[in-house]
This record gives structure tokens, sequence and C-alpha cells, in this order.
């Protein structure tokens, strides 16, 4: 189980610890990842070791290159449950590795996504059912998987940017401004 | 001579309740009660009501006919709560003018898994149809229409002297749906071609604005029905009841259309309308219609991908009927009802991700944001079931055990104080054993 991101209130780390509390308790060899660094972190160190996961709670801090995508590729589920989130590109990122998301439907990318599982980022156990769900049955992360891989080829940033540029050349070729 | 064979599919599932995987060994309540009903009642009052009345007037001033299949699952619904549908439906029945159409109790997909599982689903609905209206139907439509040569062949054996299908461009190639045909392998059995583009110009586009025929007014259409006359038997109109006021909404003018249309179409005098079994009984088949692979009519590719296209699908249902013997051994009347009622092919619709590319939801009364969630109530719900289902399993091995331990027991007491209903006359068993203790079928636990 994957968290990347920065360890701030707004991307919900917390929500993680407490879901991973709830999927220990139905599958209780999950081992659950930690990347990322913030002001949160001595915090959420604390809040493992007080919910008694520990042992099943690994941080690794600030990631960067290939530990990135060695950590997309070896996470089972990657998990986004940010309280506010404008766009989320992470679990972009973790589709692109064929690696399940599980996203906050609090955020942008849960709008133009469909092959993700989506949750509200204060619904905890609905959180852990999603999490062990991807777990326990292999019909669904292998059709999560192939369609969310075949849909995240639709996203390139090479689309926003000629449409950046377009609204750029119609207005400098505008009447009004070339006046 | 052109016959209008008008057939309605009448169903609506046993919807899920939300399920989490924190209320497996818990639950034990799979369906959504409230949700159903409230779904169902509302259906009552757009689609089932006026539309049966509709009907009946039809009846009445036109000699028109119609056929019927009801999924048992649906039957049920409208027995506990709307038992003024079951009534309007008998009084249709009693008129004559319209037969009912046998198919699997549970809308399953029973027979892509287990002939068995299949043919006493169909003996079950036959029960209830008898039991509801006093018809024993001779007409076979499977699930979803899901046909095949092996399909024919099975119900042939079971006795069906008619067997519907769709008349997909695939399976017919230049031939036309507007006659009878024998499927391959069998020697009386006939089978009825769906004439999906004449169905589905009413069912699936009656309403659609940006359909080049649209507004689809009744001589327009009498008049493509005509143009089959001279070239065809029969043209089978098939589709679902929920057509009238639910897909197509009572706004669309629809029920004026089908009230207007037998007059126009009768003006004809060459024209008339029969029922499935009449059809099957005044016409024969022009040739044999090899069909070696599923078609159905769902969807543009009228197979089974809506059902079993993605391994969420496929493992599901694999999943389900593999219990089969389990659960049966198990002669828990609650339990084998309920996984009966898991096996109703909607349930794995709603896990179809083929349109969910386009922001498509699937199906009406889809009660699921995504095929997603679909999939995982559902294997929660049949995880739970499992879970009881050995609990059962467990129950009886005591019980099987506790009931040798009571043999060996008796074995050393002497006979006459072991009869268990006083003395036996003479000439009786000898052995003087308790009477086994017996499960009964509902496999209560007695003596635990």
């Amino acid at each position: 189980m994957l968290f990347l991101g920065r360890l701030t209130i707004q991307k919900g780390p917390e929500h993680f610890l407490l879901a991973a509390k709830r999927v220990l308790e139905k599958v209780p060899d999950t081992k659950f990842v930690v990347a990322g660094s913030g002001d949160m972190e001595y915090y959420m160190i604390n809040k493992a070791s007080e919910l008694g996961i520990s042992k099943n709670v690994m941080f690794t801090g600030f990631l960067r290159g290939a530990d990135i995508d060695k950590a997309y590729r070896m996470a089972d589920v990657y998990v986004m449950p940010s309280i506010s989130e404008p766009f989320g590109i992470t679990p972009l990122e973790a589709m692109m590795h064929g690696t399940p998301a599980i996203i906050s439907k609090q955020s942008g990318v849960s709008e133009v996504v469909n092959h993700a599982l989506k949750v509200d980022f204060w619904d905890i156990d609905e959180m852990a059912n999603k999490i062990i769900s991807i777990l326990s049955y292999k019909g669904l992360t292998e059709t999560i998987r192939d369609n969310g891989f075949a849909e995240v080829q639709k996203f390139d940033w090479r689309i926003p940017a000629r449409q950046c540029a377009e609204v750029y050349n119609s207005v400098m070729l505008s009447p009004e401004v070339r006046r | 001579m052109v016959s209008l064979c008008m057939y309605f599919h009448v169903h609506q599932p046993w919807r899920l309740k939300k399920f989490s995987v924190f209320e497996v060994g818990q639950g034990h309540h799979y369906f959504d009660k409230g949700k159903n009903l409230a779904i169902l009642e509302k259906i009552a009052k757009k689609c089932y009501l006026p539309m049966n009345n509709t009907i009946m007037s039809l009846i009445h001033r036109h000699d028109f006919k119609a056929s019927f299949s009801f999924s048992g699952v649906v039957l049920e619904q409208l027995e506990q709560h709307c038992p003024e549908v079951i009534d309007s439906f008998q009084e249709l029945v009693k008129t004559g003018n319209v037969d009912l159409v046998d198919e699997t109790y549970h809308h399953s997909l029973a027979f892509l898994y287990s002939k068995d599982e299949f043919r006493e689903q169909v003996r079950m609905h036959s029960r209830k149809i008898k039991e509801l209206f006093g018809k024993t139907p001779q007409i076979f439509r499977n699930t979803e229409l899901i046909y095949s040569n092996e399909l024919a062949q099975t119900v042939e054996e079971m006795g069906y002297k008619g067997v519907l299908a769709e008349g997909a461009d695939h399976v017919l190639g230049w031939r036309s749906p507007n006659f009878l045909y024998r499927p391959k392998g069998t020697s009386t059995i006939k089978l009825l071609l769906k004439n999906y583009r004449l169905s589905d110009d009413i069912a699936f586009r009656f309403q659609e604005r940006s359909w080049k025929e649209w507004p689809l007014t009744v001589p327009k259409y009498a008049k493509w029905l005509n143009e089959v006359n001279g070239n065809g038997n029969t043209i089978n109109l098939f589709m679902d009841y929920e057509t009238f006021g639910e897909h197509q909404w009572s706004t669309s003018g629809i029920f004026n259309f089908i009230s207007a249309l037998p007059e126009e179409f009768l003006k004809n005098p060459d024209n008339n309308f029969k029922t499935t079994s009449e059809v099957v009984r005044d016409y024969e088949p022009v040739a044999e219609l090899d069909v070696p692979y599923l078609v159905s009519w769902a969807d543009v590719e009228r197979d089974v991908s809506a059902w079993l296209g993605n391994p969420m699908q496929q493992s599901a249902a694999a999943e389900i009927y593999k219990l089969e013997k389990q659960i049966l051994a198990t002669g828990d009347a609650q339990l084998i009802s309920d996984w009966r009622n898991l096996q109703t092919s909607d349930h794995f619709y709603y896990m179809c991700t083929k349109w969910f590319n386009d922001g498509d939801v699937h199906k009406y009364f889809n009660p699921y944001d995504t095929p997603y969630d679909a999939f995982i109530t559902f294997m929660n719900i049949m995880n739970d079931l499992v879970l009881r289902m050995r609990e059962i399993q467990k129950r009886q091995e005591l019980l099987v055990r506790k009931a040798g331990q009571t043999q060996l027991l008796s074995a050393q007491i002497p006979i006459k104080n072991q009869m268990p209903f006083g003395n036996r006359p003479a000439g009786g068993p000898k052995t003087g054993r308790v009477s086994k203790i017996k499960l009964n079928a509902a496999g209560d636990n007695h003596g635990i």
C-alpha cells in the first residue's frame, strides 16, 4: 500500500494510517509505505506507533527520480486520501505504472478519471474496504489495472500546453490587442 | 399474410445493498428491500399498470394479442409489494389473448455454467407461472435472449415447442428474421427471431430526436410493417416491457403510439396478431439455422460481453457457480435462495466496463456509481454467503458425529428401552437402533 506526497494536512496522510489500521484487522500481513516529507512527518511516525501499527508502516522520507518509479511499481495499491487537491497528478503516475489507485472524491482528478476507486476522504471504513478488495479480488485488480492503463494514455502535457499557447495566440492576434 | 407477434419481457432484479468487507460474517441481509420496492412501485405506476390497461383495451377493440415472460424474481417482488399488478396481469391472461413464455426463475446465466442448475431454475419458473396464472408455457426464452444451438437442443429435450432468439445479422446473414427456423441439431422445436430493426425503432429510438425518422408516426411505422407482407410470415417485436413509460417516457407519446398502431396495422386485411404459441402452431420453419456461438439481444455486439466481458465479471460468475454442489448439499432453503438471487444477470451487468470510458452508465436503475463498486459489493456478499455455508456445514457435521455417538452408545443399552415410539409390532425392524437423526430440508440444527 503506497502513500506518496507531502506530509501535510491537505494531503490527508493521517487518513492513510487510520485506513491502514482497519485493513490490518482483516489482512494482517499488509505493508504500508509512506513516501514523502513535510511538517507532519514526526506526527505521522508517532501516530503509527500510537495506533499500534508501526511494524507494518515504513517511512521512506523524500523520494526522487527512479525511486519514485520503483515505489509505484512495487505497490499493489496507490492511495491518495487528499482533503483538498485542485488536481492531483500522482494517481495518473500510479496508473501509468499499472498500479490501481484509490483516490479522494474531493480531488480534481477524480472528475476526469473513471478507472480508479473513489472514496470520500473522511470515510475510513470505505477506504479500507476498497484497499482490502484490491488485495483480495484478482479480477478487480486486473480489470482496473488494464482499463486504468489504457485510460491514462489520454493525458498528455502537450495537449494543455498547446491549448494554453492557443489562448495566448488568440489574445495576441486579436484586433483589440494589435491596436 | 403477415402476423405481428409482440413479446414483452418483465424483469426487475433484487438489487444488492452496499456491503462492506467489515460486514462479512455479520450481515446476511443482502438485498436492498427499500430501494427495490421503491423502484418497483415507480415502474408499476409509470409502466405496468397503464400499459396493462392499454393492452386490455386493445384486446377488446382489435383482438390484439401479446406474449409475456416474467422473471420469478420480479413476480416475487410484485406479489409482496404491488399485488394489484399481479391481478392486472392475471386479468390479461384470462382474456385468452395473452401467451406466457418460460425463462429461468432467477433471470440467471445458469445455462452457461450448469445445465442442472439451469433446468432446475426453469422448472421453478414453470411452477411459479402455473401457480399464478394456471398456465404451462410451451415457449422458452433464455435470459437476455442468450441463445445457441445447444440451448435449443436443451429446451427441446425439456419439452418446449418454441424458443426465442435475437435475429442478429451475424447469425442470419442474408436470411430474414420474419420466418421460423429449425435450430441445428433439433427435430421439433421452432425458432422465433427478433426483428431487431423494427423492435428497436420502438424500444430504443422512439423518443430519440436525433434519429432521422423522429417523430415516429403510426402510419409511417405501419407502412414499414406492411413492407414485410409477402416476404415473411411473422414480425417478431421483442422488447422490455419497461419500454413503455420508463425507457420511453409517456410524454414521448409512446402510449398513444401503441394504442393507435393495431387499428392502422389491421387496415390491411392480410394482417393479424398472433401470440408466440400461435406463431409456432401456425407456421413451419423455412430452413435450418446454425448458431454455434452464443448470441444475445444486448448492446451492439449481441454477445455475452455485457455480463462476462471483463475479468471481474468472469471471476464473479465463475465463483458463484463453483459453489453449486456445496450450497445445494446443505439443503438450507434460505442459503440456496440467496445463492440463486445472486445469480441474477443484472449483478454482472452492473460490473460492465465496456462503455464506462465514455462515462456512460450501462443500465437503467443501476444502483452503483461505478462497475468497481458493483463488483466489490457482490464479492463481499458472496464471501459472507460462503461463511454462512461453512457454518451450516460445520453444524451438520457435528450432528452427524453426534448421531454416530448415539448409535455407538445405543449398542450397549438393552434394545427394548430404545424404541422411539414405544414397542414395535412383532416383525418390525430387529436392529433396534435409534432411528438416525435426519437433517430436515432447512438444515435445522435439531439436537444441538
